[in-house]
């Protein structure tokens, strides 16, 4: 049984737009800046680099409102959070701050207010379509008086308006439109919002994280808090004093790239990775332990169960329903068993998550056991600055042998699939039959998935097992991706079909094997 | 098409800048191509054809080449576009 939450904005403006290009150029600059080994120097020039003397302003009123914009996004790649700016402090000093921090801290995203292009307070507008009519039905029939007629057009007094939309439905000629604010309807929990002067603010105690907002605006005003300053950092650090760093990459990377993913594992160690893990093998993990866990909670008379390894759906129901947090699976993520294994191999290494996932940032940072996380763009932005193409780099064969279940986490219903096979799987014949799962998916966060999900914690659920992503489509769909999603699926499902089943690999006992490590590229060091 | 014609070969870059600033989106281009002439075009994918180098002059990624020729700034519709005007020269 499929609950298909749709969210509102369209996936395709979403990914494929200036914001985005406009964000990517911004990494990789930095990224660039600081593998050419004077990040302090180089960051000051970027906003004058990409807005050089005499060029046009592509879009904003004129070239140093877009080099102050650009300097807000600099910052945000640094690491730091736009809200703290005082339109002054030069961005070497950042630089300088970033090249010494001990670790990433919260919140996750940063909305920067100057790029925001503000929405008028009031949610209706008359346009020119509008003919000054007779009837008048919008200003006769507003409660509060807000419509009047000045020089024969209708007119909204935004500070009477309500937003009740009753003056759109009643004009005949369908004057009035309602103005869309896509960050407030892109956000699942009602958690951006527009301040007094307009401009976005994220209410943080709401925000889960998940940067859908992000991916809406469509003035690319707000960013994420990038890592990638400490782990280029911690990778240079690496290469001097031994200490490991070791790459956690999501079972959502196929098809993020056009290469095989031992391509991939190639970039990442000539990179400076020592080894890459796929946190698939994470997944099959928690497969287990999630599976077991049903048992023990159906068995006690619990009801249903929801997965657990969205961090942005854990984060929703520990902010906004918090009643459902009992049925919570209290089993680790697949980050978490990743890191689990790569702290095994490799004691005192550095973890990096690399993931579609923004959301993911946060888990990081509360998890001892993972150091930094980053997107599969910001990879892409460190591949293109260091000049690594990943198709002609040697492959990495990692000896991890994840499972179909392990792959599937990274699409809406793999994560239910994994743990039913394993339920039926491990069933004792006699109890067969109280242990039937039934699986409901929720695909995608919305303010009425939410809804659904409170009452299934109040009245209770019409199945036993929900899964819940947070981004439509599986995390595939997440906010940190970048490849086609529908070749990321097609592949994903390829992947899925030719791969060993879990029960097979654990007959097999197959453990933990080290990644087979090609001869190291030499990439520009400071 | 008389079958011995050459076929037209269009390259899409996919080295990874052309793959984040936009060129994922034309992996699957070909699924696109209308029926009738989609048995004109070779398209392949290939890794990057250093066509940024050439920036200055060609304008910005992601660039595909058709029959050597170099386009930048490439989107779905303008490339199909572009090939929808070469089919229609190639049936002339």
């Amino acid at each position: 049984m499929n609950i298909s939450s749709v969210s509102r904005e369209k996936p395709e403006t979403e990914r494929h737009n200036n914001a985005q290009y406009l964000r990517r150029e911004v990494l990789i600059r930095v990224a660039r800046a600081y593998l050419q080994g004077d990040l302090e120097d180089q960051v000051n020039r970027i906003p004058f680099a990409m807005r050089p003397k005499k060029s046009d302003a592509p879009f904003r009123c004129c070239i140093y409102k877009e080099r102050a914009i650009l300097r807000l996004r600099t910052l945000g790649a640094l690491g730091f959070p736009v809200e703290g700016d005082d339109d002054f402090t030069p961005l070497s000093e950042y630089a300088n701050q970033a090249l010494r921090r001990s670790g990433p801290n919260e919140p996750v995203l940063t909305v920067i207010d100057i790029a925001c292009k503000g929405c008028v307070s009031s949610r209706y507008f008359v346009t020119e379509l509008c003919q000054g009519c007779l009837a008048r039905p919008c200003a006769v029939n507003c409660n509060f008086g807000a419509v009047s007629l000045v020089n024969g057009r209708a007119v909204i007094d935004p500070s009477r308006c309500k937003n009740c939309g009753r003056c759109m439905t009643l004009c005949p000629y369908q004057a009035i439109v309602k103005i869309h604010v896509p960050c407030e309807e892109a956000c699942p929990v009602n958690a951006i919002h527009k301040g007094d002067e307009g401009h976005a603010i994220i209410d943080f105690d709401k925000c889960t994280s998940c940067g859908r907002c992000m991916r809406a605006c469509p003035f690319g005003a707000i960013m994420e808090r990038s890592q990638i300053i400490d782990i280029l950092r911690v990778l240079a650090a690496s290469r001097k004093d031994g200490r490991k760093v070791v790459a956690l990459v999501a079972p959502a990377i196929v098809g993020q790239f056009p290469v095989p993913f031992e391509k991939i594992a190639g970039a990442l160690i000539a990179l400076g990775f020592a080894d890459v893990v796929p946190v698939a093998a994470g997944a099959d993990l928690t497969t287990l332990h999630e599976s077991a866990e049903f048992r023990t909670r159906m068995k006690s008379g619990k009801g249903f169960m929801t997965t657990s390894c969205c961090p942005a759906y854990v984060q929703t129901v520990r902010k906004h329903i918090p009643e459902l947090l009992p049925f919570v699976s209290d089993t680790p993520t697949p980050m978490h068993y990743a890191a689990e294994l790569a702290r095994k191999k490799y004691p005192d290494s550095v973890t990096v998550f690399i993931g579609p996932c923004v959301a993911k940032r946060s888990e990081g940072i509360h998890d001892e056991l993972i150091d930094y996380v980053m997107t599969f763009e910001e990879t892409g932005a460190l591949f293109v600055a260091a000049e690594i193409e990943p198709a002609s780099v040697p492959a990495c064969e990692t000896e991890y042998k994840a499972s179909w279940q392990g792959h599937g986490f990274a699409v809406t219903g793999g994560v239910a699939s994994a743990v039913e096979s394993l339920v039926r799987h491990t069933a004792p014949d006699s109890e067969e039959d109280s242990l039937l799962v039934t699986p409901i998916s929720v695909n995608g966060l919305s303010p009425a998935g939410i809804k659904q999900l409170k009452s299934f914690a109040c009245e209770g659920c019409p199945g036993n097992l929900v899964e819940v992503m947070a981004c439509e489509g599986g995390c595939i769909g997440g906010a940190g991706t970048v490849g086609n999603p529908k070749i990321a699926a097609r592949e994903i499902k390829c992947l899925v079909a030719k791969s060993a089943s879990l029960e097979d690999l654990t007959k097999q006992d197959v453990e933990f094997s080290p990644c087979v490590v090609p001869e190291r590229i030499e990439t520009e060091d400071t | 098409m008389n079958e011995s014609a050459k076929k037209c070969q269009v390259k899409i870059c996919q080295g990874t800048a052309c793959f984040i600033m936009g060129a994922s989106q034309l992996q699957d281009l070909a699924e696109d191509l209308p029926e009738e002439y989609r048995s004109f075009f070779e398209i392949v994918c290939v890794p990057c054809l250093e066509l940024c180098n050439k920036r200055q002059e060609l304008g910005q990624m992601p660039y595909v080449t058709v029959d050597g020729q170099p386009y930048a700034d490439m989107t779905r519709e303008k490339l199909l576009r572009i090939l929808q005007l070469k089919a229609e020269c190639m049936l002339r």
